[in-house]
């Protein structure tokens, strides 16, 4: 018989069903209680969550073993796990996504103001058997790794980003089931993200904005690292998150320029999954449920295939567009129809369509210089490059998601009805329309 | 680990422990309380070890008290081989009692234990013990269906644990957990 492995037993260690924790003093006087947390690292190893400095913890450091009894929630199949003690984390990937985690397990569990995390202590599996139990079926799931395949399928003969993002998501839904889902991307330049696609929310939030280690969101774009919570806790939802940094910040909370953020109101399962590119975070696939408990471990590998895969997807449709040349081309402009009057704000580069907010940063002071150069030229036609290398523009030496800061001005403008089109018309090339005349406004 | 309903804290029980040695209780490690806690139908779960070898943890299913300052520990004797092989080699023991509901917890560390059959008052309390952590895991949240799968018992493949009770300890999470339970 094939020996036990870790990989097979993860489900054991969601944190739902409490753990059993034997360790030994060097005198060999035993000592037992519940832990909350087990971890899984890898095949090889996982990590408990040292919480308090008390009996188990004195034991662990002098004595280095310890037995766990690990219980499936949804079969009731025990394990008993023998374990080496080798380390302790007090930050990184491992203990922000054990942190996560505990917080939410301790806001469900009534003990927020008790279970907080000091460390993550690393554990060599040296042995693993099973405990006899009443056992019941496991439950049918969805077939992931098919699920995965299926969506990374269908977003590999995308040639565009924004329609790369939204096959994304609709993928996410009709092969994972996944019903709320948005796509956010790293601002390098202000180190915050920003919404260019989102799904099954009641109002797109297009442009709303998290800051890098605020929320489930943040955290993960921050570590790099998947950041899950079954049950969810108030410190790592984003309201809480968005508006203790807006307050500490001396912002005055719910001032005009704030996109709404769309998440669900009580959601009790999210997970983020960092885009990386080149081992950085260029953006966080973000999925939640108003169930608890949906998002385990297998979740986790599928969806982190599908954000890889979603990764090399976004550089080749940045790059390939980058290497493309078309001039400028200039069209007589539209002159009739309606005053449209754009206001922009040079201190934050933050632009009002009318009365209304648009959009800032980045996107605001793109939308203003094809504004201005249209206005002055009556030039329609316009090239990713030329904005990459526009001094004025102060974008990042290699701004890699500009083709999604235009992403983002596109759906912004789509959806305030503005009277302002951006529309790609080619690879790297995009054509700036106006239904109107433009008023230009800066201060 | 789920929301307790009624959350308990570490002071209640060392508070309870210091009034009952100062109203005269006698002088055993558990009072008569905790004795009632401890067979109330909550999770109990267990380690043994013995010098310079490693601990061994297990999940228990009851327990009775017995005279003279011992306690009889209940559990399966499929899969709690290597656990039971060490006790019958001196191993020391400690149990952990906790309910689900406050989150009330004691451990109480023991010695000289021996492996008994238990008798048909043992298996008739484990299975009124069980289906009390039943009704606990429910209450607080657990779908019956894994409450029941893990309270199930079979009664004739219990084994008993028979042990002297050295001290007690408070275990409930927060302040004060870990302090001894003494007068």
């Amino acid at each position: 018989m094939t020996p036990l492995r870790l990989p097979a037993i993860r489900n054991c260690l969601e944190g739902i069903v409490p753990s059993v924790i034997a360790t030994a003093d060097a005198g060999g006087t035993p000592n037992v209680s519940l832990i909350s947390q087990v971890q899984y690292v890898d095949p090889e190893h996982v990590a408990l969550s040292y919480q308090f400095f008390n009996k188990t913890r004195r034991n662990l450091l002098a004595t280095k073993r310890a037995s766990v009894a690990v219980v499936d929630p949804d079969t009731n199949a025990q394990y008993r796990l023998t374990l080496e003690y080798l380390e302790t984390q007090t930050s990184g990937p491992l203990f922000e996504a054990m942190r996560a985690k505990l917080a939410g397990i301790a806001s469900h569990s009534g003990m927020q103001g008790v279970f907080r995390l000091l460390g993550s202590d690393v554990f060599r599996v040296q042995r693993i058997e099973p405990i006899p139990s009443a056992t019941m079926p496991q439950p049918i799931s969805l077939n992931l790794l098919s699920a995965a395949r299926r969506i990374c399928e269908r977003i590999a003969v995308c040639d565009e980003l924004g329609g790369l993002f939204d096959a994304l998501l609709a993928g996410l839904q009709q092969h994972f089931g996944i019903e709320h889902s948005m796509v956010m991307m790293l601002d390098r330049t202000t180190d915050r993200l920003y919404t260019v696609a989102s799904r099954g929310y009641p109002f797109s939030g297009i442009g709303s904005e998290v800051g890098m280690g605020e929320g489930v969101i943040g955290v993960a774009a921050l570590q790099g690292v998947p950041i899950r919570i079954g049950r969810m806790a108030s410190e790592y939802s984003y309201g809480t998150a968005v508006r203790d940094a807006a307050l500490a910040a001396g912002f005055d909370w719910g001032c005009n320029t704030a996109i709404p953020y769309p998440g669900l109101k009580a959601p009790q399962s999210q997970i983020a999954m960092p885009i990386l590119h080149g081992g950085r975070t260029m953006g966080v696939l973000f999925a939640e449920s108003p169930e608890p408990n949906q998002f385990g471990y297998d979740e986790e590998d599928a969806l982190s295939l599908v954000a890889g895969q979603l990764s090399v997807l976004i550089a080749l449709l940045q790059q390939e567009e980058a290497s493309e040349k078309a001039p400028p081309l200039v069209l007589p402009a539209e002159v009739t129809g309606r005053e449209i009057r754009i206001r922009y704000y040079r201190a934050d580069n933050t632009v009002f369509v009318g009365h209304e907010y648009l959009i800032k940063g980045v996107a605001g002071a793109i939308l203003w210089k094809i504004a201005r150069e249209h206005d002055e030229s009556g030039r329609v036609e316009f090239t990713n490059r030329e904005l990459r290398l526009d001094p004025a523009l102060r974008l990042p030496e290699y701004a890699e998601n500009l083709e999604a800061r235009l992403v983002l001005l596109q759906r912004r403008l789509c959806e305030r009805n503005a009277g302002i089109n951006v529309e790609k018309c080619g690879r790297g090339r995009f054509r700036f329309l106006v239904e109107g005349r433009l008023v230009l406004e800066e201060r | 680990m789920p929301r307790a309903s009624r959350p308990h804290t570490p002071a209640i029980d060392l508070v309870a422990r210091r009034a009952y040695a100062a109203e005269g209780g006698t002088s055993g490690v558990l009072t008569p309380e905790l004795e009632a806690f401890c067979q109330s139908g909550i999770s109990v779960i267990v380690a043994v070890c013995r010098p310079a070898e490693a601990p061994v943890a297990g999940l228990a299913c009851g327990c009775v008290i017995l005279p003279a300052g011992r306690m009889r520990l209940l559990l399966p004797r499929a899969g709690n081989e290597e656990l039971l092989a060490m006790v019958e080699r001196g191993a020391g023991i400690a149990v952990t009692f906790s309910q689900p509901v406050t989150h009330r917890s004691i451990q109480v560390k023991g010695s000289r234990g021996v492996v008994a059959a238990p008798d048909e008052e043992d298996r008739r309390e484990v299975l009124r013990q069980s289906q009390g952590m039943r009704r606990e895991l429910i209450e607080v949240g657990y779908p019956t269906a894994f409450a029941e799968a893990y309270c199930m018992i079979d009664p004739d493949i219990i084994v008993a644990v028979d042990f002297t009770l050295d001290a007690a300890f408070v275990q409930t999470p927060g302040p004060g957990a870990g302090a001894e339970l003494k007068s």
